[in-house]
């Protein structure tokens, strides 16, 4: 054996250095990740005061329309109708999807959540009306999921990709079930559908439980709609 | 069971943020003496140098290793080159006699199968040389590797220097599956050589490792039973206080597998050894009493074995499952791609602050880190990364590593179940 026993070399120095390192590394992480997070929340902050006010503007629009009974008023609505619900679609729905994924039962991500399923019912109730009284060439469908379903992802896809298809013409609202016991309205809802499986369907007061498939989806939308390029 | 998974994963990203923020201080620290050190080739004095040449059935390659040798920049009378033939049953035997008849530093020694280390371990018993080095015969060596190697002895003049190892590159690749692995020696060879600073190499490679032949005969020789012998050696010379050291830019070229199945054999036997070894010598780990190889390289390389895991379920959590998802979502659309493409592919602050950035911030200074030391590899080595293009640099930065820890995967498995039998 060699006898170089007592000596052999420790770099504790390096140890510690690059363990300051590391850790200066992690700390700078944080900081960023909860300026980032703060940032984000902002972010949403600033769209749903947009979305109220893009409400109550709809609603203004609404009720002036129901006053005056001004036919002529109907273009103007059903344009910033279909504008908002675009928006609220692609700002906000990723917001959810990305709380729902992160399972985190914060206030912060609850209120977040419940605020979305009213902003979707109001819509709603306001695109079907709209639709009755100025026959709005549109189709508003009510989405029932939850996180956990298996078939939801599926269903989702097929939904997203009419909505891509279709543009402002075809209208999803997505109510996430699992928010039943703390917002009663989504409770409402599923009574007065009777909703007992997921994912389930409401097109024009008639609801199809259980996936519906793509074709099926696009024989409903366009025996809905009037006109459109898309049905053939 | 997601908290846990995700503190295991914290875990690891810090584990392997510190390995590399101290290989990078090593390097750093050295990095003058890198760009500058040019290994010697002039010698005082021309020590008598055995080299065995241990062969099964290598008649394709085996004229270019002795010609490799033949070439050496060396005097001929001061080489003592042992060619063993293990049994072979195709015409080494033949080519080796024709190849030494007019060649008396050669001697070639015949015996029925027993194995490299049992072949080696009877050479050694021959060899004369006060320094031996072994060449397997799917390697070359360059004709001026051997003074560079025997330059460093001298320059170190430390009588308990047992092993020089060399910087092995892949010779001549031709296929993509060559190519990549072109890519990890380069690596390899300056991993090692700032290994090589802190006394912790842990393998001398069996390609042309010139060793101390006094202290390898009171070491006993290699380990017959062992399967990856040179690893074995290499840890029991740390073990006893013995140094090992890199030469940088001694170079020996080897043939790496070209074929999918001969790579995931030759892996798994080294995944494996390198397992059974760091099982076999355990007690080192986190050892004061053998230094940084102690403290460092054998914590490193157990939590190696952690990291490795935790990053093969982390690519499934982050890729596999979600392409499964996504695959069965596409198939409910009949991957009708068009319409999403045109409207899905605007990307928004909103998007990326939905990121998962605080993984991704780690990722990134890994990531860093790991193309610094790509790139310093490669001027290390003096080869160019686009040497070959840029398409090797593709599988090897996207999915090799993963390929590598399935096999190691595997070999764990393997590990653990005859283990298991044992008791």
């Amino acid at each position: 054996m060699a006898e170089i026993e007592k000596q052999r070399k420790i770099s504790t120095d390096k140890y510690v250095v690059a363990g300051v390192i590391t850790l200066l590394i992690f700390s700078l992480g944080l900081t960023l990740g909860f300026i980032l997070e703060s940032q984000k929340y902002s972010t949403v902050e600033e769209l749903t005061q947009e979305q109220d006010v893009q409400y109550l503007s709809l609603q203004m629009q609404y009720l002036y329309l129901n006053s005056v009974s001004n036919y002529d008023n109907c273009p103007i609505l059903s344009t910033t109708l279909k504008a908002t619900m675009t928006d609220l679609s692609q700002s906000l729905s990723k917001v959810v999807a990305f709380e729902e994924q992160n399972k985190a039962s914060t206030v912060r991500s609850n209120v977040i959540q419940r605020r979305y399923v009213l902003d979707n019912i109001r819509y709603w109730l306001l695109a079907t009306e709209s639709k009755k009284k100025c026959h709005l060439n549109i189709v508003p469908i009510v989405y029932f999921y939850t996180s956990t379903c298996t078939e939801c992802p599926q269903q989702g896809t097929v939904l997203t990709h009419f909505k891509d298809v279709f543009g402002e013409q075809v209208l999803v609202f997505p109510l996430n079930m699992e928010l039943k016991e703390q917002e009663p309205m989504v409770e409402i809802m599923t009574q007065q559908f009777n909703i007992t499986t997921y994912p389930s369907l409401v097109i024009d007061d008639q609801k199809y439980e259980g996936m519906v498939s793509k074709d099926l989806l696009q024989n409903i939308i366009c025996s809905s709609l009037n006109d459109s390029t898309h049905c053939s | 069971m997601e908290l846990i998974v995700n503190i295991i994963i914290w875990i690891a990203y810090v584990l392997s943020l510190y390995f590399s923020i101290f290989l990078l201080l090593i390097y750093l620290d050295k990095s003058r003496l890198f760009k500058t050190e040019e290994s010697s080739t002039i010698i005082p004095h021309t020590p008598l140098v055995s080299i065995l040449v241990p062969a099964y059935n290598e008649e394709k390659t085996i004229t270019r290793t002795m010609e490799s040798i033949q070439n050496i920049d060396y005097p001929k009378d001061k080489l003592d080159v042992i060619i063993i033939n293990d049994g072979s049953k195709d015409k080494t035997e033949q080519i080796i006699t024709d190849y030494i008849k007019d060649k008396p530093h050669f001697r070639l020694l015949s015996h029925t199968n027993r194995g490299k280390a049992a072949s080696m371990n009877r050479a050694l018993e021959l060899a004369k040389g006060e320094f031996f080095a072994c060449l397997d015969a799917d390697s070359f060596v360059h004709h001026l590797t051997l003074r560079k190697m025997l330059s460093l002895y001298y320059k170190e003049n430390d009588p308990n220097l047992a092993i020089i190892t060399p910087a092995m590159k892949v010779d001549n690749p031709q296929n993509m599956l060559q190519r990549v692995q072109w890519l990890e020696y380069i690596v390899i060879i300056l991993i090692s050589r700032i290994s090589s600073q802190m006394d912790s190499l842990y393998v001398a490679p069996g390609p042309f490792s010139l060793y101390r032949t006094s202290i390898i005969k009171e070491l006993k020789g290699f380990d017959e039973k062992n399967i990856t012998e040179d690893q074995e050696i290499a840890y029991r010379v740390q073990k006893h206080h013995y140094k090992i050291k890199q030469c940088f830019d001694g170079y020996v070229y080897t043939t790496a597998p070209a074929k999918i199945k001969p790579f995931y054999k030759q892996r798994k036997r080294w995944y494996l050894g390198s397992i059974l070894c760091l099982n076999q010598y355990k007690d080192m780990v986190a050892n004061r009493k053998y230094g940084d190889f102690g403290l460092m390289q054998m914590v490193k390389n157990v939590t190696g074995y952690f990291i490795a895991i935790t990053g093969m379920i982390l690519v499934v959590y982050l890729f596999v499952l979600p392409l499964r998802l996504w695959i069965k979502n596409m198939m409910a659309i009949n991957f009708n791609l068009f319409p999403y493409f045109l409207h899905r592919l605007h990307v928004d602050t909103l998007t990326f602050l939905l990121m998962d950035l605080k993984k991704a911030y780690i990722v990134c200074f890994l990531f860093a880190i790991g193309f610094f030391f790509f790139y310093q590899a490669h001027k290390n080595a003096q080869e160019k990364i686009m040497k070959y293009g840029w398409i090797p640099l593709v599988p090897y930065f996207a999915w090799y590593y993963l390929l590598k820890g399935v096999i190691l995967m595997i070999s764990l498995a393997e590990f653990s179940r005859n283990k298991k039998v044992k008791w």
